[in-house]
């Protein structure tokens, strides 16, 4: 406290005053009108970065949440697909029950095989389901249709089962050949083609433009086959001689979509040492030698990193050591690198080898750490035949765990054929392996219910989620109304009592008294 | 007879004290609302006294002196709160601007950007081919980037302002700094007498309190009205009657050699940066053939580190060979000539010199050498003690150099970061084929190591050994061309297996050279300008794929941003003319690129929750996601600015109380002059009176002889 107060003095202090109690009342203004604290960073600087970081959470929860919606269309698509899929598989094994007894009339095989083919035609549409057109069953060929319906070729004859052989052309009911003469193909044996299931035969011819080591049956109307020309038919004595060979050109499947089975490690060029993967993985997965290694010293132990994200981060400190065979196996997330000696044995430190696997599943985020797969592969589901890169294209028909029984269109496919050549030995055959198929399709149905209620759990815990930031953001940022106006009532009177002081002051002068 | 006149002489004298006390007064009141005005006090004394027969007889009063009332001891210190006041002020002012910069309390800014560009690559990861997602991803992203550069530019901008400021400052210093030393002159002339010349003291007590606002000061009284004002690290501003300038001007390099030291000649730089550069000789030697330095960038106390925390060790070398250190780059040459060899060019170890690259102030000493005196802030925060460290000065170098250009530097760093992170990814990629494809970083030599420093490359530090893989297609079917025609590039078609890029060996031309040979069936690489560019042969299409080196992305092939800075960072022209080039897929394990993949947008996506390592010298080294960064950023903004804003505050108080203090012995008070008006005017009253008096009893005297 001064002891002397000046003219000077005591108006740079009325003043000084009245602004920061008039300050402090606009300071309030600002915050009743944003409904806001912080207004300015500096208003709260570590509640500003609170508040930053808790939109930033809102926008990819909100993210997530759309993703999880698109999953769900997805799947719930997948889902009644699959039913239906079902639904079809057992009225087919009502129609091969039928067929399987042989008490049927040739009107009632003709109308039954009739039904089967739309049912088989059935199979196939709802393979190619599509949810806003990207295909649920074609891995990553989102594109494109999952299978395409084609021709295929089964034989009763088991030294044939390995022959390769190409189909060209279409047709409307199942093709049925015999040969009446024995011996390799190249022979050009001559074979007889029914197209109505037996009744009517028409002799068949070879084609000369057969392609090189081929031999092409004609089988009119713009359809043949190539078949490998050592291959050694069996003639049959007569239409119902079961020790013959018998082709049956019947329908089926081709998947024309994506597929996850293997995966490469590059280079495939160069030879010093072959680098094989086995495993599952989710993306391409760089290995790194960190020391020199001679595959040769059986037993030496190096050390190795591994990065899954394209060599931004490198997980290090990994050991393995070489195997008495002279090769050495790595484990990394999701299998294993094998590498052998080949034209050299020496590994040098830093030597790195990619493994790319095929990828078919597309995957989305529903959470941070979370990601679920919206498709399928369609030949893992619903089988029929692939051509595999690998193979040049050549088709094959699918193995589902190393049986062909579970693949779906093919046992279908082949039902067709048994039922409209009237082999009742071999429609009893397919409704044994229909049971393996619609077991392949109950146990992917209940693999799509488990991604559901995957889904389902993780919308529960990001509305949860989403509920809980807000509410934080709001706690930082959000101002107290109630606490606001009081405060601002209070600043008011003292903006008040600071003016009346001050004007009863300024008034106040001695030379009204002298 | 004398009895009479000494009355009168005495009468005489009161009145006149009595008159010059109310002419003080007058002064006083008149000057009431006078800024800067010290009231003044007339002090009376006592006449001598004369012996008489009677005794010792007083003559009367005289007006002795007129006093300045001022309280020096309370004026140091308030010039002292003062300097620090109006440091804090102009920070506090020029930070308010750079806050609204980063406000995004009710308003959307780069956050919001930034959250809404990863949100757009989720949608890219659920809808991977789906072009008007990619064409709003583009959009969006090109808003992000717009909004960084403004933000840059606005902040260059204010770093301008600055530099207006400091200069009008330094004007006004030379200017103040001038008349004070006229007014010394005046001073002493007016005080030669005894007498104190209190209007031009108190004209030169308002001039010190401007100077003080500006830059801090060591204020000395010599006596006799003779001043010295020096600033507290001892630049002399005035001398009594001796004015000294300070310059704003360009940083000058100054060198000081050890004793042993042979070298003749002079470090030279080229670029703009915010810190003094301080080079000290590790390894003695000649330039351009062994000679390295270490540099630090806060006047030696800390130097440089690598990632091991070891000390960075360049080469001194001519302008040839001229290294790259922070933003500048810095080579020796003559004392004359910066395109010639110094002239002896044995550097000793412990050799130091400073480069300015930089508008600093510099004080002319009577010597005539220069002082640099602007303001540096160590690393640890500390103000140098040898240069200004207060007043508006100091407060305008502090926002331009330290707060600003951190900020800018952050900012810099995140925006670096985001291209880095986004390309490698993308580059790795794949979506529409290519059959021509430019890269968009370019190297000054392409017959210089990638990684070194003398390429020039931009991203070179982040390059590493590993292994980068192409794909051929064959353009009509649409096909893998055939089985070998995908794989790694080879950099060494002689040795067995494949040789993968060493970014300390390899140099563009050899890239290039490898490109050709491994698939030199395929496609053509050349370089153009300094840039890969990759040819694809007739009938043939290409792709990247995996590229553990970061070689793609570092030379600008396949990627989804171009430039590295703030300004320039903008989305490639291959995206953005053709949205089909934005890669959501990848080459998989068969050699397709489907148009459901999406592995390469969710990768992408995951950036928003993936942690990046950050480095900056301002803020060291973090790891958290980009979004965290800037939000960080924000904060210290914020941060900063409350700091300012609350010093400011508790300064201006105290300084406001010290100025109050001040008032209080100095300032006029309406009522004590009322007073002594009345008060005088009565002393008159009585004086006269006693002429009144005196005359009476002439008269009577007179009167007796008639």
């Amino acid at each position: 406290m001064v002891m002397r107060v000046t003219q000077r003095g005591m108006y740079s202090d009325m003043i000084n005053q009245m602004n920061s109690t008039l300050a402090q009342l606009m300071e309030s203004n600002t915050q009743s009108s944003s409904q806001k604290k912080i207004n300015k960073p500096s208003d709260d600087p570590i509640g500003t970065v609170r508040v930053l970081n808790g939109r930033d959470t809102l926008s990819s929860l909100t993210q997530y949440s759309d993703n999880i919606t698109m999953a769900e269309g997805w799947l719930s698509l997948a889902d009644s697909t699959m039913t239906s899929v079902s639904t079809v598989i057992t009225s087919i094994k009502e129609l091969a029950e039928q067929a399987a007894t042989g008490t049927l009339t040739d009107d009632n095989r003709k109308q039954i095989s009739y039904e089967l083919r739309e049912l088989f035609e059935q199979l196939i549409s709802l393979a190619n389901t599509t949810y806003t057109g990207s295909s649920l069953f074609a891995g990553q060929k989102t594109d494109s249709a999952a299978f395409t319906e084609g021709l295929w070729l089964t034989t009763n004859d088991d030294t044939l089962s390995d022959v390769s052989f190409s189909i060209t052309g279409d047709s409307d009911s199942t093709v049925l050949v015999q040969f009446s003469e024995s011996g390799a193909l190249s022979t050009q044996p001559a074979f007889r083609y029914s197209t109505d299931g037996g009744t009517t035969w028409t002799d068949g011819t070879y084609s000369a433009t057969a392609p090189t080591g081929m031999a092409r049956l004609e089988l009119g109307a713009g359809l043949y086959v190539d078949m490998d020309e050592t291959a050694v038919v069996t003639a049959s004595a007569d239409t119902n001689d079961s020790d013959g060979t018998w082709l049956w050109i019947r329908p089926t499947a081709i998947y024309q979509g994506d597929d996850a089975d293997t995966s490469e490690v590059d280079p495939i060029s160069g030879s010093g040492i072959l680098a094989a993967s086995d495993g599952t993985f989710t993306g391409n997965v760089v290995v790194r030698v960190d020391q020199d290694v001679d595959l040769a010293a059986s037993g030496a132990s190096f050390s190795y990193s591994y990065s899954t994200n394209g060599g931004l981060t490198w997980t290090q400190g990994n050991t393995s050591s070489v195997i008495a065979s002279g090769a050495a196996i790595l484990p990394v997330p999701g299998g294993l690198l094998t590498l052998t000696a080949g034209a050299s044995s020496t590994i040098a430190a830093g030597d790195q080898y990619v493994i790319r696997p095929r990828t078919a599943y597309i995957e989305v985020q529903i959470s941070s750490a979370q990601s679920i797969t919206l498709n399928g592969v369609g030949k893992d589901i619903f089988g029929g035949v692939y051509a595999d890169p690998d193979n040049g294209g050549t088709l094959e028909a699918v193995t589902i765990n190393g049986s062909l029984d579970a693949n779906l269109f093919e046992v279908v496919g082949k039902l067709v054929g048994y039922l409209e050549t009237n082999n009742q030995e071999g429609c009893q055959e397919c409704l044994d392996a229909l049971d393996t198929a619609q077991q392949t399709i109950l146990n992917y149905a209940a693999d799509v219910g488990g991604r559901e209620n995957r889904l389902a759990a993780a919308e529960t815990f990001l509305e949860n989620l989403e509920a809980t930031t807000e509410e934080q953001i709001s706690n930082d940022e959000d101002v107290d109304l109630a606490a606001l106006m009081v405060k601002m009532a209070q600043q008011e009177l003292a903006y008040q009592a600071v003016l009346k002081s001050s004007s009863t002051i300024m008034q106040l002068t001695l030379m009204d008294y002298i | 007879m004398a009895g009479i006149n000494s009355i009168l002489s005495i009468a005489q004298t009161g009145l006149r004290a009595s008159q010059v006390a109310i002419q003080v007064t007058g002064n006083n009141i008149s000057n009431v609302d006078t800024e800067g005005y010290s009231r003044q006090v007339l002090l009376l004394q006592e006449a001598i006294s004369i012996s008489t027969s009677a005794g010792q007889l007083g003559t009367g009063v005289l007006a002795d002196s007129i006093v300045r009332l001022f309280d020096k001891f309370i004026e140091l210190q308030y010039l002292d709160k003062q300097s620090t006041a109006s440091s804090y002020e102009a920070m506090y002012e020029t930070l308010q601007s750079v806050e609204s910069l980063f406000n995004e309390s009710n308003t959307s800014g780069i956050n919001s950007a930034l959250a809404t560009f990863f949100a757009d690559l989720e949608k890219l990861s659920l809808n991977p081919d789906d072009s008007a997602v990619k064409e709003v991803l583009v959009d969006d992203t090109q808003t992000l980037l717009g909004m960084i550069a403004q933000v840059d530019s606005d902040m260059e901008t204010i770093q301008n302002q600055m530099d207006d400021a400091i200069s009008d400052a330094v004007n006004s210093i030379n200017e103040l700094a001038r008349e004070i030393a006229e007014l010394n002159a005046q001073i002493n002339k007016a005080s030669a007498d005894g007498s104190s010349p209190n209007a031009l003291l108190d004209l030169r007590d308002s001039m010190v309190r401007e100077l003080a606002a500006l830059v801090d000061i060591k204020y000395i009284d010599n006596g006799n009205g003779d001043i010295t004002i020096l600033t507290q690290a001892g630049q002399t501003i005035v001398d009594g009657t001796t004015t000294f300038t300070f310059a704003f001007e360009q940083g000058k390099t100054t060198k000081q050699l050890t004793q042993t030291s042979t070298f003749v000649g002079q470090a030279y730089y080229d670029g703009v940066d915010e810190y003094e550069y301080t080079l000290q000789v590790v390894d003695a030697g000649t330039v351009g053939s062994g000679a390295t330095f270490r540099v630090s960038l806060d006047g030696g106390k800390t130097w440089l580190k690598d990632e091991n925390g070891n000390d960075i060790l360049y080469a001194a070398d001519t302008e040839t060979g001229k290294v790259k250190v922070g933003e500048l780059e810095i080579w020796f040459g003559s004392t004359t000539d910066p395109a010639a060899a110094p002239q002896n060019g044995s550097l000793s170890t412990g050799d130091l010199f400073t480069l300015v690259p930089k508008k600093g102030i510099y004080w002319y000493s009577a010597a005539g050498t220069v002082v640099n005196a602007t303001p540096q802030t160590y690393a640890n925060g500390e103000a140098n003690t040898s240069r200004i460290t207060g007043g508006a000065l100091a407060g305008y170098f502090t926002v331009r150099d330290v707060l600003v250009a951190g900020y800018r530097e952050r900012l810099q760093a995140f925006t670096e970061e985001l291209v880095w992170q986004v390309n490698r990814i993308h580059s790795q990629g794949a979506g529409a084929t290519f059959t021509y494809n430019q890269g968009t970083y370019a190297v000054s030599d392409p017959n210089m190591a990638l990684g070194s420093n003398a390429s020039d490359l931009y991203f070179a530090d982040r390059l590493q050994s590993g292994v980068s893989s192409m794909y051929f297609y064959d353009k009509a079917t649409g096909a893998l061309a055939s089985a070998a025609s995908f794989g790694y590039i080879d950099f060494d078609a002689t040795a067995s297996g494949v040789q993968g890029f060493d970014p300390s060996v390899h140099s563009l031309q050899d890239v290039a050279d490898a490109i050709n040979n491994t698939f030199g069936t395929y496609c053509t690489a050349q370089i153009i300008n300094g840039t890969l560019s990759i040819t694809a042969e007739s009938g043939y299409t290409f792709a990247y794929g995996e590229d553990s080196a970061g070689l793609y992305a570092a030379l600008g092939l396949n990627t989804y941003f171009t430039g590295s800075t703030c300004r320039d960072a903008a989305v490639n022209t291959v995206v953005s003319n053709d949205t089909d080039h934005l890669n959501s897929g990848h080459v998989n394990g068969a050699g397709e690129i489907n148009s459901g993949d999406n592995t390469t947008a969710k990768a992408l996506a995951a950036l928003s929750s993936t942690d990046v390592s950050i480095t900056t010298y301002t803020g060291g080294t973090t790891s958290q996601t980009l979004s965290q960064y800037y939000n960080t950023l924000v904060g210290v903004v914020g941060s900063d600015t409350a700091n300012a804003k609350y010093n400011y505050q508790y300064q201006t108080a105290l300084a406001e109380e010290l100025a109050a203090q001040q008032d209080a012995v100095s300032a006029v008070n309406l009522d004590e002059e009322m007073t002594n008006l009345i008060r005088f005017q009565q002393s008159y009253q009585a004086a006269a009176k006693l002429i009144t008096v005196a005359d009476e009893m002439f008269q009577t005297i007179l009167g007796m002889k008639s």
